[in-house]
């Protein structure tokens, strides 16, 4: 039994390995049940929050993330060691929703806010990160078709190679640039429902169904675990 | 109809057509009551966590008191299953998921062992008594991949079948579920402590 829990591990490994370097991009985390706050879209009550955070002149910038204070937050920014270098001045980094300066691509639409992203020295001056930070943003939902993080370049989105973190609802991208950044949906349209309950309201008769069989399930189990035990006895 | 020993030495009776469609049900009970945003949802979680644990306590499965080892195990295989997932993101940043992740571990551990006490616990004790380890291993794999398949899509199924074979052999290697529960537990915390 040893060994053939030993090579189940590492037939699992050997898949697990080759899951995460194949799939990256579709491959949501391992994990479940979530904890995941209600999407904050602009002009929404609640609104979105803002972050901003400013850094003491430096050669060796620290490794160091800036997020909004949604739970979990909506929009972050994750930077390593010497992404920006301004040894004379203040760095600081901020986040902010704003309206949609540009219509999505044909075929696409946002998924949630479109932030603002950027780097500025006291001097106002908007600074260019030295290595990419990576930029993670929240979707509304869980559910609905793929999604690209998209940043705007000019006038036009331009999506960048995205993976699914967190909780299945947040999506992360590498960006050689600060600027504005958004989740683009594709396939468009309105949020897909996504099954189940329907609309986001759990169908009481469904629920009650469902309910009654997982009764009678547990039931009939109960009683073949009894029955098993008496012949045994 | 298969008749089973649990991990303790108590002879019991299940069937493993019953615990699937039990397990069926659940989900699908978990996605009504969960509506828009299932994961999230902590009425959904504790629904789901019940119906698992019921089904798999009517089936025979008991809890018992692990052993260091197999804790010990079911760290190290916690360890692999996030050092796999870290491996292939671009930055790890610590203390992510702040408080709000904390306040939800006790949902997170309570979903996991209901998970693995009906998973691991009686469904892979009736699948071994009946069909051996490599069936239970690989069943139980695509059981616990199609669980998950709902919430988080078909791009999950790989990802969750080579996840619940790296479960099944902790399983088997220890013998019980504490090391798959273990582990499986780091795993789905991971992201509440590093983003």
């Amino acid at each position: 039994m040893r060994r053939s829990g030993l090579l189940a591990l590492a037939v699992a490994a050997g898949a697990l390995a080759t899951v995460w370097q194949v799939l990256p991009a579709g491959a949501p985390p391992v994990y479940d049940t979530c904890l995941i706050g209600p999407y904050q879209l602009l002009g929404s009550n609640p609104p979105p929050t803002s972050a901003s955070q400013t850094f003491p002149p430096t050669t060796s910038f620290p490794t160091s993330e800036v997020l909004t204070d949604e739970n979990p937050a909506q929009a972050q920014i994750l930077m390593t060691d010497g992404t920006f270098v301004s040894p004379t001045s203040a760095i600081t980094v901020s986040i902010t929703p704003i309206p949609p300066p540009a219509r999505p691509p044909v075929g696409d639409s946002f998924d949630g806010n479109v932030y603002r992203i950027i780097a500025v020295a006291t001097s106002g001056q908007q600074l260019n990160p030295q290595h990419s930070p990576t930029i993670v943003l929240r979707a509304t939902s869980t559910t609905g078709p793929p999604r690209k993080i998209a940043r705007l370049d000019g006038t036009t989105w331009t999506k960048l190679q995205t993976f699914i973190s967190g909780c299945g609802d947040e999506y992360e991208a590498v960006s050689t640039r600060l600027g504005d950044f958004a989740i683009l949906k594709t396939g468009g349209g309105a949020p897909s429902g996504g099954g189940g309950g329907g609309g986001g309201v759990p169908a009481p008769l469904v629920i009650a169904i469902i309910v009654v069989v997982l009764l009678a399930t547990t039931f009939a189990l109960a009683r073949l675990n009894r029955g098993r035990g008496r012949l045994a006895s | 109809m298969v008749a089973v020993r649990s991990t303790h030495g108590r002879a019991v009776a299940v069937s493993p057509w019953l615990l699937g469609a039990g397990l069926s049900a659940a989900v699908v009970l978990r996605g009504a009551v969960g509506g828009a945003d299932p994961p999230s949802s902590i009425p959904a979680a504790a629904v789901f966590a019940s119906a698992l644990f019921a089904l798999a306590l009517a089936a025979g499965w008991r809890p018992s008191r692990p052993s260091t080892s197999a804790l010990l195990i079911g760290v190290a295989g916690g360890a692999v299953l996030i050092a796999l997932s870290l491996a292939s993101r671009p930055v790890v940043v610590l203390g992510a998921g702040g408080a709000g992740a904390l306040a939800f571990a006790p949902v997170v551990a309570v979903a996991v062992t209901a998970e693995e006490a009906l998973v691991r616990g009686a469904l892979f004790s009736a699948l071994m008594s009946r069909w051996g380890a490599v069936v239970a291993v690989v069943l139980t794999s695509l059981v616990f991949a199609l669980v998950h398949l709902p919430i988080y899509g078909v791009t999950a199924l790989p990802l969750d079948l080579a996840v619940g074979l790296w479960l099944g052999g902790l399983r088997l290697l220890t013998g019980g579920i504490a090391a798959p529960t273990v582990a499986h537990l780091l795993a789905d915390l991971s992201p509440g402590w590093l983003g």
